[in-house]
C-alpha cells in the first residue's frame, strides 16, 4: 500500500494547490515504514496527480479539494481522504492505524 | 457592562459569520453563522490555521486580513470564495479589521463575513445578458446590435460589417456564424489586406496543375475551404479592384473559376465583409466597384467605437482582467477606482483591442488581487494626466462617460438631481460630441 500527504510547512495543505511537499509513505514486507518526501512547490495539481500515478500511488490525503482536483483523481483511480486538517506525523500514523478517515481535524498547531 | 459570555450569545444571535485569529493566524472565536457559512464547527475551527478552515485562492497570495493587519486599515465588503467543509466553493463578502488589545497592541485581526451566493448568481444571470457569443457589452448602441445580430444569423444575407480598427469587426463576424445555421460548417477568415496582391486571387479561388510556373498540384481557395459555411474578408477596402469582377461574380452566380481552369466550381458560402476604410469615399474615387459595394451591402452594421460606448468600459475591462487572471494563473480580482478613473478617461483610439492589451498588462504587473494605477502602462497614465479627476468637472464628466451619458443614471450616480446635472453640463459645456 502507497499513500500521499499534500504537506505545507508540517501540516496537511489546506488545498492541493497549496502543497509545498508531498510526503509518499509505502510499507515494506516486512512492515517496515518508508518515507519519501518530494518537492511540490511549482507543481499544478494536475501535474501533481501525473506525479502520484507514476509513482503507483493509490490514496492522497487532502485538505479541501475542490470538484475538478476529485473528478481528476477518480479519473486516474487515486482515492482520497479530503477535509483532514493536522500535522503530518500524525496523520500519517492515523493512517497507518487504519483510523483515519474524511472531515477531521486531528489536533490544532 | 456586559460579560463574556453574553458577548459571544449576542455575536452568535449576528446573521453574519463572524471569526478572529491571533497574530499566528490561528482561529480564537469563530460564532455560530460562521459555522453555517463554513459547515466547520467552533470546535473543529478554533486552533486551526485560518487558511486550513476558509481554504480561499487568495489565503497565501493576496489575504484581506493580512493587508488589513500590514496596512493598518479596515478593508471593507471585498469579494473572496471560500470552499466549504463540503467542498463548495461560496462567494462571500468580506469586511476586515485589526484586533488591539487594551494598551493599542496588535494581537490579531477580526474578519466578518457574508454568504454571498445568491447576489453573485443574480449577477452572472445579469451579466448573461450582456454577451452575444464571444461579445460583451452593455451600451444600448451594442444591445441593438446584439438583437440585428440575432435576426441577421437566421438569414443567408450579405453582411458589411464597418467600424474603426480594434472595434471587433471579425468577433462579430464569427458570432453570428455561431448563431447561424452554418456554425457546424466552416468559418474561414481572410485579411485581405495581409496578401499580397499577386497571392490573393489564389489564395481565395485556388489553382490547377500547371496554372503557373510553381503549380505542381490542385490547390483549393479558401472559398471551396469554406463551402457550406461562411467566409469573412477582412479588410474588404484593401481587395484589388481588378480582383473585385470576380468576387462579384462569387456574390451573383455563386460560383467561380480557379485561376488555370476553364471549369467552374459552384460554392455555397456565406460572405461577411469588414472594413475600416470609408467605401463611399472609396467609391467616388474610383477605387471600390459601385456594383461590389452594393451587392455586399445588403446590410451595414457599424460598430460603435469604444470612446462612444464608455458605459461598457468597465464591463470590458472585468471581462479581460478574469480572462487574463484565469489565463496566467493570477488572483486579480477588480481595478480599484484610481485605475478605473484613468480606464475611463482615455479615448481608446485603438479600441477593444486596446483596452484588452492595457489589461493584459496590467493583470502580468499586478502583484495583489486589485489593480492600482501603478500597474498601467506609463503611456496610458501620461496620456490621461491632463483629464480633470478631481474637480467637479472631471467627477460630472466620469459619471456621465461611466453611464453611457444617461443623464438619469448619472445623477442618480451623483447622488444630485437631474436640473443640477444638467445646470452644471450647461456651465462647463459638457456634451457628448464635445468630449467624444
Amino acid at each position: 500500500m502507497k499513500f500521499a500527504v499534500c504537506c505545507l510547512n508540517g501540516r496537511v495543505s489546506p488545498l492541493v494547490k497549496y502543497s509545498r511537499e508531498v510526503v509518499v509513505v509505502s510499507v515494506g514486507r516486512r512492515g517496515q515504514k518508508i518515507i519519501k518526501k518530494i518537492p511540490a512547490v511549482s507543481l499544478k495539481p494536475s501535474e501533481l496527480i501525473d506525479l502520484l500515478q507514476n509513482m503507483k500511488v493509490g490514496l492522497l490525503i487532502c485538505g479541501g479539494i475542490k470538484e475538478e482536483c476529485q473528478q481528476v483523481l477518480r479519473s486516474n483511480n487515486i482515492e482520497f481522504i479530503k477535509n483532514v486538517i493536522g500535522n503530518i506525523d500524525d496523520v500519517v500514523k492515523s493512517c497507518l492505524d487504519g483510523t483515519l478517515h474524511a472531515d477531521v481535524v486531528i489536533n490544532s498547531p | 457592562m456586559y460579560s463574556d459570555a453574553l458577548y459571544v450569545k449576542l455575536l452568535d444571535s449576528i446573521a453574519v459569520g463572524i471569526f478572529t485569529v491571533n497574530n499566528n493566524w490561528e482561529i480564537t472565536f469563530f460564532n455560530s453563522e460562521a459555522e453555517k457559512i463554513t459547515g466547520f464547527t467552533k470546535e473543529e475551527a478554533i486552533g486551526c490555521k485560518c487558511y486550513e478552515i476558509f481554504r480561499t485562492d487568495l489565503c497565501h497570495e493576496g489575504c484581506h486580513l493580512k493587508r488589513a493587519i500590514r496596512s493598518r486599515t479596515k478593508i471593507v465588503k471585498v469579494r473572496n470564495i471560500i470552499l466549504t467543509k463540503s467542498n463548495k466553493e461560496t462567494p462571500v463578502d468580506v469586511t476586515v479589521s485589526i484586533l488591539r488589545n487594551d494598551k493599542g497592541k496588535i494581537i490579531g485581526g477580526i474578519e466578518s463575513f457574508l454568504d454571498d451566493s445568491v447576489r453573485v448568481s443574480l449577477e452572472k444571470e445579469i451579466y448573461k445578458s450582456y454577451v452575444f457569443d464571444d461579445i460583451v457589452g452593455k451600451d444600448e448602441k451594442v444591445l441593438n446590435l446584439f438583437e440585428i445580430f440575432s435576426c441577421l444569423a437566421r438569414t443567408d444575407t450579405q453582411i458589411l460589417i464597418v467600424g474603426e480598427t480594434g472595434t471587433g469587426k471579425d468577433i462579430f463576424a464569427r458570432a453570428i456564424h455561431n448563431m447561424s445555421s452554418r456554425n457546424d460548417k466552416p468559418f474561414v477568415k481572410v485579411n485581405c489586406a495581409a496578401l499580397p496582391a499577386n497571392l490573393i486571387e489564389s489564395e481565395l479561388f485556388g489553382y490547377k496543375k500547371g496554372a503557373f510556373t510553381d503549380a505542381r498540384n490542385d490547390k483549393p481557395g479558401r472559398f471551396q475551404s469554406a463551402e457550406g459555411g461562411t467566409i469573412l474578408l477582412d479588410e474588404i477596402g484593401d481587395l484589388p479592384i481588378e480582383l473585385q469582377a470576380k468576387l462579384l461574380q462569387v456574390l451573383d452566380e455563386k460560383m467561380f473559376y480557379p485561376l488555370g481552369s476553364a471549369k467552374p466550381i459552384k460554392v455555397d458560402v456565406r460572405i461577411i465583409a469588414t472594413t475600416n476604410k470609408d467605401l463611399q469615399q472609396m467609391l467616388k474615387s474610383g477605387s471600390f466597384r459601385e456594383d461590389l459595394y452594393y451587392r455586399l451591402n445588403v446590410e451595414e452594421i457599424k460598430i460603435p467605437p469604444l470612446r462612444e460606448r464608455a458605459v461598457d468600459i468597465p464591463l470590458l475591462a472585468d471581462h479581460f482582467l478574469h480572462q487574463y487572471s484565469n489565463k496566467l494563473d493570477k488572483h486579480v480580482q477588480r481595478a480599484n477606482p484610481g485605475a478605473m478613473k484613468i480606464l475611463l478617461n482615455y479615448p481608446y483610439p485603438g479600441n477593444v483591442r486596446e483596452l484588452k492589451h492595457i489589461i493584459e498588462h496590467a493583470v502580468i504587473v499586478c502583484n495583489g488581487d486589485e489593480i492600482n494605477i501603478d500597474d498601467l502602462p506609463l503611456s496610458l497614465r501620461k496620456k490621461v494626466s491632463h483629464v480633470p479627476a478631481h474637480n467637479e468637472e472631471g467627477e460630472f464628466l466620469d459619471a456621465l462617460r461611466s453611464n453611457g451619458w444617461n443623464q438619469g443614471k448619472a445623477a442618480k450616480a451623483l447622488k444630485i438631481n437631474r436640473t443640477t446635472l444638467w445646470r452644471k453640463m450647461k456651465k462647463y459645456g459638457l456634451q457628448r460630441k464635445s468630449v467624444a
